[in-house]
């Protein structure tokens, strides 16, 4: 059955949106735009945004992350302090409070998708300063130029111990690394062949992890001629990396991958759809600025084939809802509880990363998911600007029931609920049990179980 | 009659104080009456100053004999006034943490229904407890009715003769239930129209119930307060029938109250039989445990708590500090056999002195014969710990080549055991951990030198090999041994060999706060964290004169079972050397922000900057259990830096 998407005109898909009387720039798109370039808007961020145009916004987001992500922030100095207790699990909580809390929510959205792309466990790995060291790299390029990207990651300790190539000898070339630089990182299955991974595992002879630090070992480097996706020479690793960087198939690969984050899981975006995203990326040199600006601000990711067509991560789920509501919580715990339905930070399932999508939710984690969010709202650590949640909501002038509810279904939901599940909710905050503050409370972890709260 | 009864009015109707609008006394209903409870309760628990003698306490003719648990304070308004008129309130409001407290939402809130209580009793809340509380301030657990209960003397009962003030004091009683119940109504949820408040006579008494659950009386100058209606009505039967029955009557109670001491200022008793016999504390009763560190510590106590008729509490508060005591009647023959490990052969077993290093930190000594302990654990654990101490008893004998962990190895250790934990001093050491933590040690006297000595020393460089292996397997940094000549003994040490990466930093890993060190010296072994403590203990190196004297003070006393001291202003010292830890930790567990979190870090150093040093002593013989804890204040000399 042909998808919808397949008759979609390219030029238009990508070309810049502009609000239209059919389609004006309201709090629906602002919140949209904020859910899938961070967790979500901060309560300030949605009436300037309102007040602004979204090219501006989409550009402002983008070269202020450009920025940051160069500059030291805030959220480094709680991870070096944390580092120094060694331990991964606050390491991801500490993440997960810079997450929360970074005012460039697109740069740490980028470096949570280039750490599922580059995945890397740390249970592997034991070594929370190597963890850190590869996150700070990753966020360091996040938004910056791929190939860099590409070749840090090829030398980073944490990468070659998950990869179990630490130490790879001419005699022996591992070809762990090689695989997935092709495979998973660079290039996707069917563009290489057995022989290529041979071949890319030689140019990597004498690369090696010696003490936490990467090292070149001259003497295990196999200088030999290597043939290599149709190119022959005494490649080293670096050639090699910019042997697969320069082949067709790698702008089209992290195209696709880039828009199935940010725009919708489903189904993948055809090469004819995705083609002008992928010229645009090869003629800006593969700098990922632009093209993220380019995607952001497209006529497709505003369009109703963008809008509720992702299923929320656990940490868009749970972060997008302490963000939206300027919660504050026990962030150790919910760092736990994250990984307990799937998505714990420096804990990827395995080298491929998390698959997204509908593979969020099976019924384990439906259940896990709504547990996780009536844990975070009834903990006592857990307050919105520094106060209960009923008082903050009023402070955003939602006092009446109608209007709590309301206000919380126009910032929390991607697509709209029908007469009957706004009872529901209404009949929970005026009737429910306890006090206002559990009312509201329980009200908001209900309406966290409607099927179209999992949709970001 | 014990009481003259006077005229009681039967109000069932409260107006709101005049000149407070309705809308003022929007308090909710439960947090109102439950604060004026929970305030009376916390009263209950601390104390104040007047010397008095060991009389029984009035209030114990009004309660039931079946009351478990009595606490009573004698005057609680002086307990206020101290912390109002301490030297220390200066300094704490000097505090930028107590600004931050003090303009808090929830504090200013308090402020505020604390205001509209003051004008509702016309008078400033410090001189309304004074005059509430005159007589004295009760609390009790009636074992029969499960319920709890307050009770209020606005006159002291020796005052009989002082009528000229009751006319006042039973207006107080009445102006206090007409504010309380104003509140109570102002705040009940829109659109209720049952009243919270109801009434019931009862022997001629008014009951007035709130909200169902909590139930106040006033008799003559008395308050009473409580949650169960049964237990109003017993009070109120012993007010009427001066031979009813009361727990001014118990034997136990009168027991407990002729050991009172005449200078206690707050004294509490506990049925220990009752409870016993009711089976509501059967875990504890029960004798065995599953934690082996609480049954050193706790466990003869256990033991005293299976055959003690009652257990009293007494306090004395002044404005140097705390002292407060726990008393049992002991007998060395109510402690079995299995539990001779920690009293010692005819309950003998005294502690030795507390260590004394530079910067002790805490000092533990106590009496503890470890090997029968250990050999005693079926006895004194329950099945699951003893398979968790057979599954260890096992490996450490595999550990000491096959010699019996228990038998032949503690049991070559004697019963006088010290622990100590001081500070360390990182200002010229490179690597400079990030987390520093204090150095600790432990010290025993070996029972056969030559053999123990022999075979710890081979553990010890045993341990060190193994750690270094499996260290090196997770590339861990490694540990270089050294032995050094002590007099009369020998010191083994174990310290990292930094990485070159490492070997200059400010912020290493947490290994870099130990060098495991071994020491013998003469009978002594002591095993530390790190080699300076172990030397210094080892050689006896002097300590400074601070501590020292406060040790001295301790070990000039007389011989106790257990010793602990803690030094409050190098506990403050120690978090201050990780307070960028603490902040991280109350910012990911609290998810406050930066500033907040200073703030409140702030605050606990600055808390714990007002406590000079605390000290617990358990003391046995043969008619008597005493824990003993003690907490000085600092003194206002004393040089403070704010944590800010």
């Amino acid at each position: 059955m042909r998808h919808e998407l397949e008759d979609i005109d390219p030029a238009w898909a990508w070309a810049p949106f502009g609000p239209s009387d059919e389609q004006p720039w309201d709090l629906r798109l602002v919140t949209h735009l904020f859910r899938r370039a961070g967790l979500a808007a901060g309560l300030a961020q949605v009436d300037q945004a309102l007040e602004s145009d979204p090219q501006a916004i989409v550009a402002e987001m983008v070269e202020r992350s450009r920025l940051a992500a160069t500059t030291d922030q805030p959220g480094d100095e709680l991870s070096r302090t944390i580092l120094a207790s060694g331990d991964s699990r606050r390491l991801s909580a500490a993440w997960l409070y810079r997450f929360l809390n970074a005012p460039e929510q697109l740069l740490e959205k980028m470096t949570l998708f280039w750490h599922g792309h580059f995945a890397t466990g740390a249970e592997k790995v034991n070594d929370a300063r190597m963890m850190w060291d590869q996150n700070t790299l990753l966020r360091k390029h996040a938004v910056g130029y791929f190939p860099e990207l590409v070749h840090g990651i090829a030398r980073d300790p944490a990468m070659l111990v998950y990869l179990d190539s630490v130490s790879n000898r001419k005699s022996h070339p591992n070809e762990n690394f090689a695989r997935e630089l092709m495979e998973l990182f660079c290039l996707g299955e069917g563009h290489y062949s057995e022989r290529d991974v041979q071949e890319l595992a030689r140019c990597f002879t004498g690369w090696e992890i010696r003490s936490r630090r990467f090292r070149k070992n001259r003497y295990q480097q196999d200088r030999g001629t290597k043939s290599l996706l149709g190119q022959s020479g005494p490649f080293d690793g670096e050639d090699g990396i910019e042997i697969v960087l320069r082949q067709p198939a790698m702008p089209q690969f992290i195209c696709q991958k880039l828009v199935k984050f940010l725009v919708c899981d489903e189904p993948p975006l055809s090469p004819r759809l995705l083609a002008p995203l992928v010229s645009e990326f090869r003629e800006q040199g593969f700098q990922l600025a632009p093209l993220l600006q380019r995607i952001l601000g497209s006529n497709l990711f505003f369009s109703r084939h963008s809008l509720a067509r992702k299923i929320r991560s656990p940490i868009e789920l749970v972060g997008g809802l302490l963000r939206a509501l300027g919660g504050t919580t026990n962030v150790v715990e919910m760092a736990t509880g994250l990984a307990g339905i799937g998505q714990g930070l420096f804990f990827p399932p395995n080298v491929k990363g998390w698959d997204g999508g509908r593979d969020w939710i099976n019924s384990s984690t439906l259940l896990g998911r709504a547990n996780l969010v009536q844990r975070t709202l009834s903990s006592p650590k857990t307050r919105f600007q520094g106060a209960g949640l009923a008082e903050s909501l009023e402070q955003q002038g939602a006092s009446s029931p109608d209007e709590v509810v309301q206000w919380l279904l126009e910032r929390l939901l991607a697509t709209p609920i029908d007469q009957d599940q706004r009872a529901i909710l209404l009949s929970e905050l005026t009737g429910g049990t306890g006090d206002r503050e559990q009312r509201t409370r329980n009200t908001l972890h209900l309406l966290s179980t409607f099927p179209e709260f999992q949709l970001g | 009659m014990r009481y003259n009864m006077l005229a009681t009015t039967s109000a069932t109707t409260i107006e709101p104080p005049i000149g407070q609008p309705e809308s003022q006394f929007m308090i909710s209903t439960k947090s109102t009456v439950t604060a004026v409870y929970a305030a009376l309760l916390l009263l209950g628990a601390a104390a104040c100053s007047r010397a008095a003698t060991p009389d029984v306490p009035p209030s114990a003719k009004l309660l039931p004999e079946s009351t478990v648990a009595f606490a009573w304070v004698d005057s609680p308004s002086q307990l206020v006034d101290l912390v109002l008129h301490h030297p220390l309130r200066e300094r704490v409001e000097s505090w930028p943490a107590y600004q931050q407290v003090m303009e808090a939402d929830g504090l200013v809130k308090f402020k505020s229904g604390l205001s509209i209580f003051e004008a509702g009793m016309g008078m400033r809340w410090p001189k309304f407890l004074k005059q509430l509380t005159e007589g004295g301030l009760s609390v009790a657990l009636d074992g029969e009715s499960e319920g709890m209960v307050a009770l209020v003397c606005a006159r002291p009962e020796n005052r009989a003769g002082e009528n000229q003030n009751q006319a006042g004091e039973h207006e107080l009683l009445g102006r206090l239930r007409a504010t309380v119940f104003s509140l109570v109504r102002g705040g009940k949820p829109a659109g209720a129209e049952t009243d919270p408040i109801a009434t019931e006579d009862y022997s001629g008494q008014t009951v007035y119930s709130i909200n169902g659950d909590t139930h106040w009386v006033t008799l003559d100058n008395w308050m009473v307060l409580t949650n169960k209606i049964d237990l109003a009505r017993q009070v109120i039967d012993r007010f009427r029938e001066e031979q009813a029955a009361c727990l001014a009557d118990e034997p136990s109670f009168l027991n407990a109250v002729r050991q009172r001491p005449a200078d206690g200022q707050a004294w509490g008793y506990l049925n220990v039989q009752a409870v016993r016999e009711s089976g509501q504390a059967q875990p504890l009763m029960s004798g065995r445990t599953e934690n082996v560190v609480a049954e050193a510590l706790l466990g003869g106590i256990v033991s005293n708590l299976q055959h003690t008729p009652y257990a009293t509490f007494d306090l004395q508060v002044d404005s140097r500090g705390i002292e407060a005591r726990l008393q049992t009647p002991h007998q060395n023959d109510w402690v079995g056999e299995d539990r001779a490990y920690y009293f010692g052969d005819g309950g003998h077993g005294t502690a030795p002195r507390l260590l004394q290093p530079e910067r002790t930190l805490f000092a533990l000594s106590t009496y503890r014969d470890l090997s029968q302990m250990w050999l005693r654990g079926g006895d004194l654990m329950i099945d699951k710990a003893v398979d968790e101490l057979e599954q260890a008893d096992t490996q450490l004998t595999t550990f000491f080549s096959g010699r019996d962990f228990g038998d032949d190895i503690l049991s070559g250790l004697g019963p006088e055991i010290q622990f100590v934990a001081a500070q360390q001093d990182f200002a010229d050491v490179l690597p400079r951990p990030a987390i520093k933590l204090p150095a600790f040690a432990f010290r025993t006297r070996m029972l056969t030198p030559r053999e123990t000595q022999a075979e710890f020393r081979r553990v010890f460089q045993s341990l060190i090999g193994f750690i270094n292996v499996v260290g090196a397997m997770q590339g861990q940094p490694q540990f270089d041994l050294d032995q050094q000549p002590l007099a009369g003994g020998q010191l083994i040490a174990a310290t990292y060999v930094a990485a070159p990466a490492q070997r200059d930093s400010t912020s290493a890993a947490i290994n870099y706060n130990f060098s495991p060190t071994v020491a013998f010296t003469d009978e002594h072994f002591v095993l530390s964290s790190t080699t300076d403590l172990a030397r210094e203990l080892a050689t006896g190196a002097s300590s400074s004169d601070i501590v020292k004297s406060t040790l001295q003070q301790l070990d000039n006393e007389e011989p106790a079972n257990s010793m602990a001291h803690l030094n409050g202003s190098l506990l403050q010292a120690v978090l201050k050397d990780n307070h960028d830890q603490l902040i991280a930790q109350n910012m990911l567990e609290n998810g406050h922000s930066r500033e907040e979190a200073e703030g409140e870090i702030g605050l606990l150093m600055d808390l714990l900057g007002l406590i000079r040093d605390a000290d617990l002593r358990l003391d046995a013989d043969a008619s008597r259990l005493r824990l003993t804890f003690r907490a000085a204040v600092t003194e206002m000399n004393a040089p403070q830096e704010s944590a800010e």
